[in-house]
């Protein structure tokens, strides 16, 4: 029986998710949207706090948002920080604080939800993908899969979340340290 | 009015002296950087200077400084950056974000400062130095190969950028390479052990040796020619085959 927590904050890719998994046999947590706020992910605490209680998860899914503010410029500091907080350091969050409760033989997704395209965002999608590449390393040793999803192969949030359900799912039990999509995203 | 110069992050380090000394046999005007200020290769025209490229108000300081002595640059070449030895469950935060805001940020800092004054270049070109460990599975070194991999995304996104303004945008992604900061990454091994790391790396090269730095130069010094005038947005592996047998 499955049980995959969904951790990240609210968005349109999130709940697609949600409701994907839904559709399939088995559980699915939200955790703390509310701890998850991409402009102040240093709220470390907070993330901790979310999984508190959460028990054994069969799976774990990172979403991840870059919240551009229109104040900055493309190739800003603060862009830059808004862009690598919000991306890449919610996902290493969610890893850290999740990523010990899921039992061997489950699977970690990181997602960045569809966004900007500028250097900064496009850096932390990189970002996020490497994550995902070395972190399969370390989860590899307890039997835990960790893939990404690129969002940019549909505009549909419904196919999005498909293909996260698909690397969650036990049909993907031979892939880790993959990706899908391209990573790079329209400008909209 | 002098020459353009071309601008060299790291220039302390193995790869990135020996991009410098390259750089500077080819007669070209350096600008070099480090977070102390690195030797300028023996004859070269230039300028170093010290920065720490992850904060922005000494970024801005270096290149007030530059800006008073160059007035155009046609390259750039971002080399610094920095490991971490650390798990997932074991990384500090701080250490996690020192990782990104060196080794991509600053990357994307510096060419943020080098823009102004490459408008007047004629052949102006950026060249990010990633890592063939950008794409490795790694339990001890999660953050590096994350960064790494986010240096190809950095310049996925300048090359899209910077296209229009004809400023060529490359990574060079090298695998092993015989600098101290590979020798670093053994530190914590005996002698012996440390050895035969290096031998077993060797032998997962299909050139079956490790790169010297000036191998990794004499690429860069090509990506910066105007030889390479219509490569743009791709990422070169300068790595002995190492990717073609993962």
């Amino acid at each position: 029986m499955s049980r995959i927590a969904v951790f990240g904050p609210a968005s349109e890719l999130t709940e697609a998710i949600i409701d994907c998994l839904s559709r399939q046999d088995g559980q699915v947590v939200r955790v703390a949207t509310a701890a998850v706020n991409p402009l102040a992910p240093a709220n470390e605490d907070a993330i901790a706090a979310a999984f508190d209680g959460l028990g054994a998860i069969t799976g774990l899914v990172c979403v991840t948002l870059d919240p551009r503010s229109t104040a900055t410029g493309p190739l800003s500091w603060a862009r830059w920080t808004e862009a690598s907080r919000g991306i890449a350091t919610i996902a290493l969050l969610g890893l850290r604080h999740g990523g010990p409760l899921v039992q061997p033989g489950g699977a970690i997704v990181l997602v960045a939800a569809p966004g900007p395209s500028d250097p900064a965002s496009e850096a932390a999608h990189g970002i996020l993908l490497g994550l995902s590449r070395g972190a399969s390393g370390g989860f590899a040793a307890r039997g835990i899969r960790v893939n990404r999803v690129a969002t940019d192969f549909t505009r549909n949030a419904a196919d999005q979340a498909e293909a996260v359900a698909f690397l969650v799912s036990d049909a993907a039990r031979f892939v880790t340290g993959a990706d899908i999509g391209r990573g790079r995203q329209e400008e909209r | 009015m002098a020459s353009a110069a071309t601008v060299v992050t790291g220039a302390a380090g193995g790869i990135g002296s020996a991009i410098a000394a390259r750089l500077a046999g080819a007669g070209r005007r350096l600008v070099l950087i480090d977070r102390r200020p690195p030797e300028l290769p023996a004859g070269a025209d230039g300028i170093s200077l010290a920065c720490d490229i992850a904060d922005p108000a000494s970024v801005a300081a270096a290149f007030q400084h530059i800006g008073l002595r160059v007035q155009c640059i046609d390259g750039l070449v971002n080399v610094a950056g920095r490991n971490l030895t650390a798990s997932i469950e074991d990384m500090q935060v701080a250490d996690w974000h020192a990782m990104l805001d060196v080794n991509v940020g600053g990357m994307l800092a510096i060419a943020d400062a080098v823009l102004p004054l490459m408008d007047t270049a004629a052949n102006p070109v950026i060249v990010n130095m990633a890592s063939v460990a950008g794409y490795m599975a790694s339990a001890d070194h999660p953050a590096y190969v994350a960064t790494k991999a986010g240096v190809e995304g950095l310049s996925q996104g300048l090359s899209h950028l910077l296209g229009p303004r004809g400023i060529r945008v490359h990574t060079v992604a090298p695998g092993w390479v015989d600098t101290g900061f590979t020798h670093a990454a053994t530190a914590s091994l005996s002698a012996a052990e440390a050895e035969a790391l290096l031998s077993r790396a060797a032998n997962q090269h299909l050139l079956r040796r490790i790169a010297r730095p000036d191998e990794i130069a004499d690429v860069v010094l090509w990506l910066l020619s105007p030889k390479a005038r219509y490569l743009h947005g791709t990422t070169l592996f300068v790595d002995g085959g190492l990717m073609r047998v993962h």
